[in-house]
């Protein structure tokens, strides 16, 4: 009885559905706005807790980040640091001058479910937020979208250029990196640590 | 004395002003309104081959003129249509063919002006179409597409924005924005465009809302480069404007010379319109209409060509009507505008009989017409009171010059007419006034109300248990000032969801608004998610949500689902 009450919330987590730790590498061709100035727009919202950690992100020299220009709703760190977004309708917006590439890594943490699902969307605006700039979604102007929906899965959706040829974005997942597993293996340590705590208070 | 014709002066189309010429009309206290009546005026000298039994009409020898410049020193008064004058004394005369007094100096005291009388608001199942003679509605320069050798007054560009306000003021305030009105001595379509751009622009301001009138008009053959048109609200779905008879002809009887017989061709309006939010419309037409004027119709050179000209205008205009109720006896049809004719037959040529299908009789008139139209049409002027018959003022007598003709099934639903009294009864002086409405035109304009067709039933039921619905997250755009996502519908049920399915956005946030709504029902904003067939057990339908709201807060709803019609 004891094993299982210990082991049920382990298997549990074992159990989470596969997102609960999925990458992307996602690439960006700024070379046809080489030069212009504009704003980079991250936004997270949804209905089930995960979180959205933007890492390792690097541009070619002729890239020019503009940490005065950050405006941030909820996000944590400034790139190019690790920037963590809750689904909490988080916005990070950052000012630049483009040059001919981006590229950063893309972490979901969460636990799915309910029925509302989270959405991250990947913009660039241009300097007076009048429009969009990369992409040929004229709606939304996104140049990229995430949509995790409560089953568990992941739709990474990166919009056509705004001729209507291949996106500028490249997207691509990736298997994450052994640290990255050290926050999931921390999670599972604490939650047994709480569990024996719990039991042994019973007593 | 009562006023039956307001102070003439003398008009400054530059200028649009007019100075008063100390002359108008009246009759003792208590005699009755004197109106036209059937006939030739006893004053006319009778066209060779009169028959016997035209009726001739007595010109009202109860109406007075008062000459104001009779005397030397003589004070103008400026009085409205049943007005009162008292301590008027002068020099009595009968000239020409009416009794006039030229008024002593500093004698005679007006009381009593009123001011313009506003047509009723229609009620929620009303619509409501307006005929407007709005007399040389110029602009500041000529028209370059008007017919070979026409011309028009080129109007001081100061005044020419006070008239169009004045007008504004007139539409907004007197008609109470018609969805329809026609328009005769209109300059051209830029003209009209910028009254419409006026009136939209003057009630967006007062009201907040915008009427949205759209200018629709088609340029004839009038030398004067006078016009017919249509103002057309945003309720009214227009489906075509077409201009009738412009190539039609007339040969002078006296000279031989060959001219277009309709100066101002008909214009033919299809429209449709329903009640806010119903898809139940009506269609109807209109027909805008200037006939031919009464202007030397007794002229011994002129007047033959002139009664030829009405009579083949109004058969014209009564085949038009007839071959369009032949093809299709349920086009609701509305023939509106100045007939310059009379309910009544004038002896001369009878007009308007004619255009109803009830011609006068050959032997009680000098031009006479065969039937034309059946079944007869309805001329409203007759449906109203006695004593509100009439849409201009003569030297006193009043008449009916603005008609409003419907066929049967226009008639079914006709609800009333109304008169707005707001020329008319006016001084010229007020003319120059763009503060005020009134004498905008010489002519009173007449609106008629007509009943919307019910909307459908409301038929719908919440069929949100029998389906699951999932989100997506929203996420916000900066530019957009939106929250775009995408609701998943899936039928969890046995049975087949019949469509028309709504996703209705209930309990959003205050402040929020859904801006890709289709429209709002019962429980609130909605978005047809499924228009045709059914949804099958297991199937599902994504629906795009766009909702305009704040950065700072994401926005908050309960999905409802509904199958059927709000």
């Amino acid at each position: 009885m004891k094993f299982a009450r210990l082991f049920l919330p382990i298997l549990a987590l074992i159990a989470l559905p596969a997102w609960a730790d999925i990458a992307y590498q996602v690439t960006i061709d700024t070379s046809s706005v080489t030069g212009v100035s504009g704003f980079l727009d991250m936004e997270y919202n949804g209905g089930f807790p995960s979180t959205a950690s933007v890492s390792n992100f690097t541009a070619d020299p002729a890239t020019t980040l503009s940490p005065a220009g950050i405006t941030t709703q909820g996000a944590v760190g400034t790139l190019p640091g690790l920037v963590t977004m809750n689904n909490n309708n988080t916005d990070y917006d950052e000012g630049l001058t483009f040059g001919n590439s981006i590229s950063f890594g893309l972490d979901f943490q969460g636990t799915p479910g309910g029925t509302v699902g989270d959405v991250f969307t990947l913009s660039f605006f241009n300097s007076d937020f009048s429009g969009g700039l990369l992409t040929g979604n004229n709606n939304d102007f996104w140049l990229a979208q995430f949509e995790l929906d409560p089953q568990g899965n992941i739709t990474a959706d990166a919009y056509p250029n705004p001729s209507g040829g291949p996106s500028f974005a490249t997207i691509t997942e990736v298997t994450p990196e052994p640290g990255t597993y050290i926050p999931a293996i921390a999670s599972v340590l604490g939650l047994i640590a709480w569990q024996r705590k719990r039991l042994n208070s019973r007593r | 004395m009562t006023v039956t014709g307001p102070t003439e002066g003398t008009v400054d189309e530059v200028h649009a002003t007019a100075t008063s010429n100390g002359v108008f009309y009246g009759v003792i206290s208590g005699t009755p309104k004197p109106f036209r009546e059937p006939g030739i005026a006893l004053t006319d000298t009778l066209p060779p081959g009169t028959p016997a039994d035209v009726p001739r009409w007595d010109t009202n020898p109860e109406v007075i003129e008062i000459y104001g410049p009779g005397q030397l020193g003589a004070t103008f008064l400026n009085a409205t249509a049943g007005a009162t004058v008292t301590g008027l004394s002068g020099v009595m005369s009968y000239f020409p063919s009416m009794y006039e007094i030229l008024p002593d100096s500093n004698t005679g005291t007006v009381s009593g002006n009123v001011t313009y009388t506003a047509v009723p608001l229609p009620s929620g199942n009303e619509f409501t179409i307006a005929s407007t003679n709005l007399e040389h509605f110029y602009n500041t320069t000529q028209d370059p597409n008007g017919p070979p050798g026409a011309s028009s007054t080129n109007v001081d560009p100061t005044a020419f924005a006070g008239r169009v306000s004045k007008l504004s003021l007139g539409i907004r305030y007197v008609l109470n924005l018609p969805d329809v009105i026609g328009v005769e001595e209109m300059l051209n379509l830029s003209t009209l465009q910028t009254v419409a751009a006026q009136i939209n622009s003057d009630a967006q301001a007062e009201t907040g809302v915008n009427p949205g009138y759209t200018a629709y008009l088609v340029e004839g053959n009038d030398i004067s480069n006078i016009n017919v048109g249509f103002l057309v609200k945003n309720t009214v779905t227009v489906v075509d404007v077409t201009q009738y008879g412009k190539d039609d002809t007339i040969t002078n009887p006296t000279t031989g010379s060959v001219s277009p017989l309709n100066d101002r061709p008909p214009l033919v309006l299809r429209a449709q319109i329903a009640r806010p939010g119903s898809n139940n419309s009506t269609a109807f037409t209109v027909i805008a209409n200037h006939l031919r004027s009464l202007d030397d119709i007794d002229d011994p050179t002129s007047g033959p060509f002139v009664r030829l000209k009405r009579k083949l205008q109004a058969e014209y205009l009564a085949n038009l009507i007839q071959a369009r109720q032949a093809a299709d006896p349920d086009e609701k049809i509305v023939a509106i505008g100045d007939f310059n004719a009379y309910q009544f037959n004038d002896g001369y040529v009878d007009s308007v009989g004619t255009v109803l299908g009830t011609p006068a009789p050959a032997n009680q008139v000098v031009l006479s017409s065969n039937q034309l139209v059946n079944p007869i049409l309805t001329a409203l002027v007759n449906r109203e009171d006695a004593s509100q018959r009439y849409s201009y003022s003569f030297s006193g007598t009043v008449e009916e010059l603005d008609q409003f003709v419907l066929n049967d099934p226009a008639m079914s639903i006709l609800s009333r007419f109304e008169p707005a009294r707001v020329n008319a009864d006016f001084p010229e002086s007020y003319r120059g006034d763009f503060t005020r409405p009134e004498r905008v035109s010489d002519h009173d304009w007449v609106v008629g109300y007509f009943t919307l067709p019910a909307a459908p039933a409301p038929s719908y039921v919440n069929v949100t248990p029998s389906v699951s619905i999932t989100a997506t997250g929203l996420s916000y755009n900066r530019v957009t000032k939106q929250y775009t996502g995408t609701l998943t519908i899936g039928n969890t049920g046995n049975a087949a969801l019949t469509a028309p399915l709504q996703l209705v956005i209930g309990n959003l946030t205050a402040g929020d608004v859904l801006a890709d709504a289709t429209g709002t029902g019962a429980a609130g904003p909605y978005i047809a998610a499924l228009a045709n067939g059914s949804l099958a057990p297991g199937a599902s339908v994504q629906v795009t949500l766009r909702i305009t709201g704040p950065q700072s807060a994401s926005p908050a709803f309960t999905p409802l689902v509904y199958s059927g019609t709000f």
